[in-house]
């Protein structure tokens, strides 16, 4: 057969499809097995399917949402692997470029041949199960048309996107480790960065973030798209019966699909273009383009110098203090990570070993002078990172997070919100105090151990986190500890730390006495905890907080032995749809003290006992154990004490 | 016809054709020679569009040869390493050129059975190299093409089977006005079929001519100067010299008429001119090149 048109030869796209039916083949059979089990368990006599057209568009829904984009994502590589491998071979690159048909025309054959072959499972596997579904009395709902444009424009994003990279690289076996470098990589990058500025930078603390999330496909169609579904009781046989039935189902944040589908067009058309420029004689080479190899190796350098010197660097940096070291350390071992990025780099793209010569190594020595000039550019703080402090006005909430939470309101809480921003900038004053405290001595008893995070939501919408290490000896900084713990201790502030006043309700509460009780206590209990009413839930909560008012309780700042512990917990409705209710939850722990008269008395008053007794015992405890601790001091542990210095 | 214009290919930094002219008559048969490295193979995927050039023009019948499906469908080509689809038969690959060349003849494929007794069914990579070749031939052929274009087309092949590809070959030419480009270094076959021919070293095309011109521009004579001349005189501009007794031969880049005219007044008292085989010719130009046979005894 002859084509008619230039941009499609039917012969090689039928000799594509034919040459690797194996594949599709095999998918085939797995897409039809739903089929057949629907058809067994109907002849059986229970089907597990049910066939009202809100279910069928729930289970439409569900394959488009999270079966689509995993099978896509997958069958992608493969598929380019099979129709973009002659790429890979100075011999069948010859071949094909050799015969009658324009590189345009070539590459729009091989691409639909590719799609067609992710498709032809789904194609198989589909009809058999909408014949089925049909036999059994269901109906085709207009989920299934979107079901099925989910499953072209998934397969399509991911095979332009495998596509994209198996025309940038010659190499068949550098094909699918690209492709899964280039899936990942932006969001891996973004969290190595952010581990190794949390390693070096004081206040920023690593924690997973998916801001880039974006740039990877998967994981961003995989979590935020999704099936919202509603069910309400149902009981159509007996009153006994309790079932329920689906009301209503609602595809999330679908318009991300269209969004990839809108970016495979424009990598199949950068394929395209690639390809037309690409040299045949670059076959087998892990770049083909030559203009992309020096972005290729600096990103390479980039992600290997920053996971491999961390990795040297958290090895050898066990017991140095001294910043000057750590610096002369940081640049020892991420130079010799950049090195061996840099060789092992070029020794990929250029595929030889022999890479040791005049031009590379003006190219090294301008790498390593990168590293230097990072690393301290790191340690002196030249982006200001470290003392970066959000503006008043430009903070929508602030939560500050230590042994307790408490959550501000940058419009309600001007004065608290100006307060933490004080303290903020406080502490990273004190950072040499702070950095010298962390190594001080572990059994210094004016020591004070603690931490403090500081979450700023910005209007602009982003999120500004910090986190202290707050170790200090009490007397040696008396009045930094005394600046801290007004804050920490201010009335209205730690008001804040029991939700007084904003939109958490207390949702539990349990609570357990630290000594062991005789027969005047109930027992019965779960573990030593106590399971609350609603009034002894709101009793003991108003205890705490008079004990609060009257400075008996000072959350965290308090030497005195702990005789009982409370857990409140608190639930704030943040968000609600037709279908979904967003809560946020929050925990309150009180460390019972001795002299905090009320919650004591409030414990007397749920476990039945005088409120003298239960003093009494209290207090004998914390004089048993506030001796124990005397006797059990380690006077012997030495910890040898490091000046900072910058 | 063929024609290739200052082309320029570089690999990496390494110029593998600098310059390269070469021009290939329509309906002739053009043998491309060179030593080892010289840049042939180069040349072959510029005419079939593998490679695009750096610089320079490849045009087949003044039209561009790159990306340009036209031209490529009056093209066949068999290369040294011929590819075919792993699990393809003969009948399977046939369907494939028929699908692709537009002017496929299922007529001639059928005829040509007969020279190349192969079972169309088996599946080629179960062939020797010398039957997969044949049917590279086979299926070239079967394009009907108006140009051929050829690396080392006979490797691989037995005497009874070169001679059956070579005449099936030259009759396509003398029938159909097929432009035959051949790359061998199998200089003595390709003397029998040539009639022009390109001596190809270091990414240049030295020498391309007529191949009756080319050996009627070199010449081996065999001459007895009297007792008085020892030695070839200074003034005789010679390629080659070797004496046997008192017998010397000469390599003389002329004809044999002008060469006896500059011995003449030497009185030589025997002269013998024998025409160069194609080889000789070969070894003898890229003499002067530094591409010589080296007398190294190990």
């Amino acid at each position: 057969m002859k084509s008619k048109t230039s941009l499609f030869n039917k012969t090689i796209f039928n000799n594509n499809i034919k040459r690797v039916w194996p594949f599709w083949g095999l998918l085939s059979f797995f897409a039809l097995l739903p089929s057949l089990l629907i058809i067994v368990e109907s002849f059986r006599g229970y089907s597990e399917i049910s066939t009202e057209p809100l279910e069928m568009k729930h289970l439409y829904y569900q394959c488009a949402t999270y079966i689509a984009p995993f099978v896509a994502f997958a069958t992608a590589i493969i598929a380019a692997m099979l129709v973009w491998s002659y790429l890979d071979s100075t011999r069948s690159v010859g071949f094909y470029h050799s015969i009658p048909i324009s590189k345009t025309g070539l590459f729009v054959t091989q691409f639909v041949s590719g799609l067609t072959i992710m498709l032809i499972p789904y194609a198989i596997g589909g009809a058999a199960f909408i014949l089925t579904v049909l036999c059994l009395g269901g109906g085709f709902p207009l989920a299934t048309l979107v079901c099925i444009g989910t499953v072209i424009a998934d397969s399509f994003f991911f095979f332009a996107f495998a596509t994209l990279i198996a025309h940038l690289t010659g190499n068949i076996l550098a094909l699918p480790a690209l492709y899964l470098v280039f899936n990942f990589l932006f969001i891996a990058l973004e969290n190595l960065l952010n581990f190794v500025c949390s390693s070096f930078l004081f206040g920023l603390d690593f924690e997973l973030s998916d801001k880039t999330a974006f740039l990877t496909p998967i994981y961003k169609l995989l979590s935020d798209v999704y099936v919202n579904t509603e069910y309400s009781p149902w009981s159509p046989f007996s009153a006994n019966y309790e079932g329920s039935r689906l009301i209503s189902v609602e595809w999330v944040n679908y318009h991300w699909v269209l969004i990839y589908a809108a970016v495979g067009v424009v990598f199949a058309i950068g394929a395209l273009m690639i390809y037309k420029r690409r040299r045949s004689e670059a076959a087998g080479d892990v770049i083909s383009t030559k203009c992309l190899k020096p972005i290729i190796h600096a990103v390479y350098v980039v992600t290997v110098t920053a996971l491999f010197g961390l990795l040297l660097y958290y090895m050898f940096n066990e017991g140095i203090i001294d910043c000057r070291m750590k610096i002369v350390l940081a640049i020892i071992c991420f130079g010799v990570a950049a090195t061996i990025a840099y060789y092992t780099g070029l020794m990929l793209l250029e595929k030889t070993v022999k890479v040791f010569n005049k031009k590379t190594l003006k190219g090294l020595i301008v790498t390593l002078a990168a590293v230097v000039v990072i690393c301290f550019g790191v340690k002196y703080d030249v982006l200001k990172v470290e003392r970066r402090i959000p503006k008043l006005s430009d903070i929508e909430t602030v939560e500050v997070i230590s042994q307790n939470n408490f959550y501000l309101d940058g419009k309600k809480d001007q004065e608290l919100v100006q307060k933490t921003l004080d303290i903020h900038k406080l502490i990273i004053d004190n950072k040499r105090v702070l950095v010298n405290e962390m190594y001080g001595d572990m059994n210094d008893e004016y020591r004070y151990d603690g931490y403090v995070s500081f979450f700023y939501h910005l209007k602009d919408g982003s999120t500004m986190v910090r986190r202290y290490n707050i170790d200090l000896n009490k007397e040696n900084h008396k009045e930094l500890f005394e600046q801290y713990k007004n804050y920490m201790t201010d009335k209205k502030m730690t008001l804040r730390v029991m939700h007084d006043n904003d939109d958490y309700e207390i949702e539990s509460a349990d609570f357990n006495i630290n000594w062991d009780h005789d027969e005047r206590y109930p027992s019965g209990l779960d573990y030593g905890w106590y399971e609350l009413t609603d009034k002894q839930i709101r009793d003991l909560y108003e205890a705490v907080k008079a004990d609060l008012q009257e400075g008996s309780w000072e959350p965290g700042f308090s030497d005195k032995e702990g005789v009982a512990n409370i857990y409140f917990n608190f639930e704030k409705l943040m968000d609600q749809t037709e279908y979904r209710s967003y809560y946020s939850y929050d925990t309150l722990y009180v460390d019972v003290k001795d002299n905090m008269k009320h919650s004591l008395e409030a414990i007397a008053d749920i476990m039945g006992v005088s409120h003298e007794d239960l003093m009494n015992d209290a207090r004998k405890y914390a004089k048993d154990m506030e001796e124990w601790n005397k006797e059990h001091r380690y006077d012997d542990m030495n910890v040898e004490y490091y000046e900072y210095r910058d | 016809m063929i024609e290739i214009k200052d082309l320029v290919k570089t690999f990496d930094g390494f110029r593998a054709l600098d310059g390269t002219n070469i021009v290939v008559p329509k309906g002739s048969v053009y043998g491309l020679v060179g030593p080892n490295g010289a840049g042939k193979s180069t040349v072959i995927r510029h005419i079939l569009g593998i490679y695009k050039e750096d610089s320079g023009t490849v045009t087949i019948d003044g039209t561009p040869v790159w990306d340009n499906q036209s031209v490529k469908e009056r093209c066949a080509s068999i290369p040294d390493d011929w590819y075919y689809f792993p699990n393809a038969t003969i009948k399977e690959m046939m369907h494939y050129y028929k699908g692709i060349y537009k002017n496929f003849s299922v007529e001639r494929y059928e005829k040509l059975k007969e020279a190349f007794p192969i079972d169309e069914k088996k599946m080629i990579r179960h062939l020797s190299k010398g039957m997969q070749k044949q049917v590279a031939f086979w299926l070239a052929l079967s394009t009907m093409p108006d140009c051929l274009i050829l690396d080392e087309p006979v490797d691989g092949l037995d005497p009874v089977m070169r001679r059956q590809v070579w005449s099936l070959m030259m009759s396509d030419v003398s029938e159909r006005g097929t432009t035959v480009l051949v790359s061998s270094h199998n200089l003595r076959e390709l003397e029998d079929v040539c009639d022009h021919v390109g001596i190809m070293d270091k990414g240049k095309v030295l020498i391309e001519r007529d191949l009756n011109e080319l050996q009627d521009n070199m010449v081996k004579l065999q001459v007895v100067f009297g007792t008085d001349i020892t030695e070839v005189p200074k003034d005789i501009p010679v390629l080659h010299v070797s004496k046997l007794g008192r017998v010397f031969t000469l390599i003389m880049r002329m004809n044999a008429e002008r060469a006896m005219e500059v011995l003449k007044p030497y009185s030589p008292m025997l002269v013998d001119a024998i025409p160069l085989t194609l080889e000789e010719i070969f070894i003898y130009e890229l003499g002067g090149e530094n591409y010589e046979v080296k007398d190294i005894v190990i």
